[in-house]
């Protein structure tokens, strides 16, 4: 976080026509904590969300299915895992360059958000393959658990990206 | 996107506030371009953001420097103003392409993984970045080069 530069160069009274100008780091210097986007607790439940859904493909790859009544049945969590992290993510949307303190972090942290978004687009699609095939094809079954293995680590990646930056956040449900 | 808190719709500000205002934006494109220096990449997912910032670079030289009542008198600054004019306009250019053809990419992508991982596709956006972050470079030389305007112009800019 940026110290606080706000205060005013000082201007000789003499100067009058002298525009008193404040430091560059002024604005960023207002973003505490408390004025984020985004609060840093709904990061650290976010973070914990992704948690949860690495977990959850973890054991979905594990075990493979070769139906699509067994494979409904095995993906209903991650379903219901996948519906409530879509909305986080829309949250996650919040942190922008321009308007987050450290405009590095931003940006690193945007293309995490956009790697995990593109991961959770490739598993909705590879899983409702599986649920159309009455029997599983090998190579249903391989794109869906690489693109679930991906997404696992897409989101495990975002959230030591996170737990790294606020770790207090994180750790504290 | 409209961040009130560095831009304003017309870009003009309180001339006490117009230094401050382009330094922080200027300060802020600079850190981008520093993040996206070795991992070009990583400017697609801020790609609206970058924009949004030059626009609101744009907007605050063109109504409070260069503007009428602006800090610096456009007629003893047209060299610098055309520079800047340039930069700007080729920042709004290359946005528009590489913002397009990011996300043709992308949508391609989605419908057949095998067309969007030929090398063609990926060099083609791998240049388009290039050129829209050089862009993004000289519109950041040139703001820069009008803050030292500004502090010349016995204006303490930070």
């Amino acid at each position: 976080m940026n110290s606080d530069r706000s205060e005013e160069y000082p201007v000789p009274r003499s100067a009058e026509n002298v525009i008193r100008l404040r430091s560059s780091g002024s604005l960023r210097a207002k973003a505490v904590p408390g004025d984020l986007p985004l609060p840093v607790r709904r990061l650290g439940a976010v973070a914990r969300e992704l948690d949860h859904l690495g977990r959850c493909l973890d054991r979905i790859v594990r075990d493979p299915r070769w139906s699509a009544l067994e494979w409904r049945a095995t993906c209903s969590p991650l379903l219901i895992q996948m519906s409530g992290i879509r909305q986080s993510l829309t949250d996650l949307g919040q942190v922008r360059v321009g308007q987050w303190p450290d405009t590095g972090w931003a940006v690193r942290f945007r293309a995490e958000l956009s790697e995990v978004e593109r991961r959770l687009a490739d598993v909705r699609i590879s899983m409702s393959a599986l649920a159309e095939e009455e029997t599983s094809s090998p190579d249903t079954v391989v794109t869906f658990s690489s693109d679930a293995t991906l997404l696992a680590a897409a989101a495990r990646e975002l959230r030591r990206f996170i737990a790294d930056r606020y770790p207090a956040a994180v750790a504290t449900p | 996107m409209e961040n009130n808190e560095t831009t304003s719709l017309s870009g003009s500000w309180p001339p006490e506030d117009v230094g401050a205002r382009l330094a922080a934006q200027e300060a802020i494109l600079r850190d981008l371009l520093k993040s996206v220096e070795y991992e070009t990449r990583l400017i697609d997912a801020s790609l609206e953001d970058a924009h949004e910032i030059a626009i609101g670079i744009g907007r605050v030289v063109k109504a409070s420097v260069f503007g009428q009542d602006g800090l610096l008198a456009l007629s003893s600054y047209l060299d610098n103003y055309r520079k800047f004019d340039t930069a700007r306009i080729d920042e709004n250019d290359l946005y528009e392409v590489y913002a397009d053809d990011l996300e043709r990419h992308q949508k391609r992508r989605r419908k057949d993984l095998a067309v969007a991982d030929s090398d063609a596709d990926k060099f083609a956006i791998v240049k388009r970045r290039r050129g829209y972050i050089a862009s993004l470079v000289a519109l950041q030389v040139q703001a820069s080069a009008i803050l030292d305007l500004l502090s010349a112009q016995d204006t303490p800019v930070p």
